[in-house]
């Protein structure tokens, strides 16, 4: 055979194998069946104390925390870590702490090689999560995971996701709800308005964000007249992100930072980029932009906001945050009075607000699939010690018995002042709810002032804005699973330019129209 | 006026064209070395500073707080510089080695040769994934080791291409001579080709260098132990601590922590070791830069 043949069918060779393999890639597992309608939160259940001893085998298994990755790459200690000694005292076990760096991406490689540790820490996305799930790459909790683990079945109630990670029936991941237990949970997760006190007195706006609320009037006077009078550099000033967080909730329209961008209004199925809220918002986000009054550098989003607003540079700051965010923040200002920082929500004119929002959780814990059935129980049993009353506030404040006790009504009393930053680089830090202790009231360190305001903007969500709902029927369908429009970063480029914003918008909808109609068309058959 | 008089003063008047590359190479200058500067001032400054004067030549208010952030990991940042040292000195050692072998190998003319070069280069036209890698890598049971990131990285098919090249562009009397005076390949290859290419070694052995000096991404996914960390992996960490601390996210809060001033001194401590080397290797680099530029 003449060498070019030779090289000729070498080459088609090639190319077969390639085809072949990216068609073997290709093939979709089948649709499954739309799971149940999520049941009804659970009863709280009664504090009773935790059970003593019932642990004679040492189990070992291995967790990624991302929240102290910093602290396990500096060569923090842990195993001489108090929580940590307590934990694997108490429950027997001998865990392996895993560098939790690079997060997703990590944990993208770790499942699909099978080398996923026990526990690992995601923000965890419905999407995303389904998608790994279906591959069999997470491993559910038991079928009856709610009446063995009740403190655990609680906490997942109320973070609102329960029906968001229930594939096929079975729960994939275990949310870490804000609040709920010791402190009344809320609906959203917070994003409120942070201003100053101070300087709406010297424009002549003592009222201003009285009770926790504003409007976007009040709000667009109180920039400009501190504009006017050259108090600060910036007027309103944060990321995009929570710009449009905040002003939706103003426009009683989601979010659409995070996919999919349909909500559920009264049984009917919407697109968010396509409500009337979202084009009124992004038309009036434009016309701030250009007044002067939204920071310039929005756009870029290269600035520090947070460390704007702390050194006094910002009027107003657009934030999402919970109690230990304000307390954080409080303890960072540096160019005016912590006294002064106020909170508030910004509402319509006519004062409503709505919308829909991000629930009442940050992150979640999945498992490996290889992870055995008692070992898998211990794990659950740790969650679910966190999640009581007792395990909620040693999470925060350290070990029971040296930091506090409980008391016969459930509250705690504290035998010594609380070591913010060892109990911080624990492993097992957050694990359970992240902010229920300090917005709890019970933190002897917390500040009254700021839980108030905190849940004076909280109050007025829960009462209007509705959690974002992610009902399985939407993300299993292909027309949702090949959705992909970045409506969030369209609205900030609309937001930061001279166009047509309304146009702009309409056209930007008109091209993407094959991608998001059909979700909706399926939603709604 | 002597000839050398005369020339001296001829080059030492400036024409048009002299003002000109003057400027625009003054304004190159200005333009890579202040970000550099601009680093270092804002590694030494405070927030408020920073804030009020995000650009200025000289820290507003001096603090060395962020370096002390750095530095408070103590056997953490101090294990980290040596994990990071032992993989670039040995991984750059034994990359050099094999590649400056390699290529003297396929420089020789023997049997199947066109084959098996064929074979280094199409290595360069296709990879597995990263998943297939890391199975790879896990089958081999290097996952937790030195040698998973030095072990892949070890044979560098476009160093292999230059140096071959290089290696040919030596006229082959130099090695007929070292065989007449009855020196083997072993020999001819030590001490006649390689002391030859010291421009091109030392240049491919910077670029190694760096390139492991660098890494961060293998490691954070095959170095999951906390007692191999690197350099790299170990500053990420703090600079996703300072990120989130200044959105008060995380145990950093009570610090303090300036995210901005923690990020520029972790660009400098991660930096300084290279730009402490480089001096040394200079004059080799100039050279070796052209080494690319040969013929094939």
């Amino acid at each position: 055979m003449k060498k070019n043949q030779i090289t000729r069918i070498l080459a088609m060779l090639l190319t077969l194998v390639m085809v072949l393999s990216l068609a073997a890639c290709g093939a979709q597992p089948a649709v499954k069946p739309a799971a149940e309608p999520a049941a009804e939160p659970a009863a709280k259940p009664a504090a009773e104390p935790a059970e003593e001893g019932g642990y004679a085998d040492t189990i070992e298994f291995s967790m990624a925390n991302y929240y102290t990755a910093y602290n396990f790459s500096s060569g923090y200690d842990y195993e001489n870590d108090p929580m940590w000694k307590f934990i694997c005292e108490k429950f027997n076990i001998a865990p392996e702490l895993v560098s939790g760096e690079g997060w997703r991406d990590a944990i993208n490689v770790w499942a699909t090689a099978g080398t996923l540790p026990n526990i690992v820490w995601d923000d965890a996305d419905p999407s995303w999560l389904r998608s790994f799930a279906e591959q069999g790459l997470f491993k559910p909790l038991p079928d009856d995971w709610k009446e063995r683990w009740p403190d655990l079945a609680y906490m997942v109630s109320v973070s609102g996701m329960e029906e968001a990670y229930t594939i096929d029936g079975k729960l994939y991941a275990v949310p870490h709800a804000q609040t709920g237990r010791l402190a009344p949970a809320q609906v959203v997760r917070q994003s409120a308005l942070l201003f100053r006190k101070d300087l709406a007195e010297a424009v002549g706006m003592p009222d201003f964000g009285k009770d926790g609320q504003c409007t976007l009037s009040e709000l667009r006077e109180y920039c400009e007249k501190v504009g006017e009078a050259g108090l600060t550099d910036k007027l309103l000033a944060s990321d995009s992100f929570w710009i449009q967080r905040v002003f939706g909730q103003a426009f009683s329209v989601p979010g659409v930072d995070w996919a999919p961008h349909f909500v559920e209004i009264d049984g009917e199925f919407a697109y968010i980029p396509a409500m009337q809220g979202e084009k009124d918002m992004i038309v009036t986000l434009q016309e701030w932009y250009k007044a002067g009054i939204i920071d310039e550098e929005v756009y870029t989003g290269a600035i520090d906001y947070n460390g704007e607003f702390c050194a006094g540079n910002t009027a107003a700051y657009p934030y999402a945050f919970s109690v230990s965010d304000l307390k954080s923040v409080v303890s960072n200002i540096t160019g005016f009075d912590p006294a002064d920082l106020r909170v508030c929500v910004v509402t319509a004119d006519d004062g409503s607000v709505g919308g829909h929002g991000v629930s009442n959780y940050w992150t979640a814990f999945m498992f490996a699939p290889e992870t055995d059935e008692a070992t898998f129980t211990r794990i659950l049993d740790i969650i679910n010690y966190f999640c009581t009353p007792e395990g909620i506030i040693a999470n925060k404040a350290g070990v029971p018995g040296v930091t506090f006790e409980m008391q016969e009504d459930g509250t705690p009393k504290f035998l010594k002042e609380i070591d913010t930053a060892v109990v911080s680089k624990s492993p097992f830090y957050c694990t359970g709810y992240t902010d229920d202790f300090s917005t709890s009231g019970f933190d002897p360190n917390g500040d009254p002032a700021l839980i108030a305001m905190y849940q004076a903007c909280a109050n007025l969500l829960a009462a209007n804005v509705i959690p974002a709902s992610y009902k399985y029927s939407v993300l299993s369908t292909e027309a949702a699973q090949n959705y992909s429009v970045d409506a969030y970063s369209k609205i900030t480029e609309v937001m930061c330019s001279d166009v047509d914003a309304l146009a702009t918008w309409e056209q930007f909808l008109a091209d993407n129209e094959t991608l998001w109609q059909p979700v909706l068309d399926d939603l709604n058959a | 006026m002597s000839n050398t008089k005369r020339i001296r003063k001829k080059r030492a008047k400036w024409d048009a064209m002299d003002v000109i590359s003057f400027v625009l190479l003054t304004l190159l200058f200005l333009a890579i070395i202040l970000p550099f500067w601009s680093a270092i001032v804002v590694s030494f400054e405070t927030n408020r500073a920073y804030v009020e004067h995000p650009v200025s030549f000289w820290p507003q208010e001096f603090t060395l707080d962020n370096y002390k952030i750095i530095l408070s990991g103590g056997s953490g940042l101090i294990a980290a510089y040596k994990h990071t040292i032992y993989i670039t000195v040995v991984g750059t050692v034994c990359s050099i080695a094999v590649c400056a072998a390699a290529a003297y190998t396929l420089s020789r003319h023997f049997p199947g040769k066109r084959v098996i070069f064929f074979l280094f280069v199409f290595t360069m036209y296709f990879g597995g994934g990263l998943v297939p890698y890391y199975l790879l890598i896990k089958k081999l049971g290097l996952l937790n080791k030195y040698a998973c990131i030095i072990l892949p990285s070890l044979v560098s098919v476009w160093n292999i291409i230059i140096m071959k090249s290089n290696y040919e562009s030596i006229p082959y009397e130099m090695q007929e001579a070292a065989i007449i005076d009855g020196a083997n390949d072993l020999q001819i290859f030590a001490r006649v080709m390689l002391p030859l290419q010291k421009p091109m070694l030392a240049t491919f052995s910077l670029f190694t260098a760096v390139g492991f000096w660098n890494s961060w991404y293998m490691p954070m996914l095959m170095l999951t132990k906390g007692d191999k960390t690197v350099l790299q992996l170990y500053l990420k960490s703090i600079m996703g601590e300072a990120d989130m601390a200044a959105k008060g996210l995380t145990s950093m809060v009570q610090d303090h922590v300036f995210s901005q001033g923690v990020k520029m001194a972790c660009v400098l401590v991660i930096i300084l070791p290279i730009m402490l080397v480089y001096p040394f290797l200079q004059k080799h680099f100039a050279k070796g830069m052209l080494v690319g530029a040969v013929k094939m």
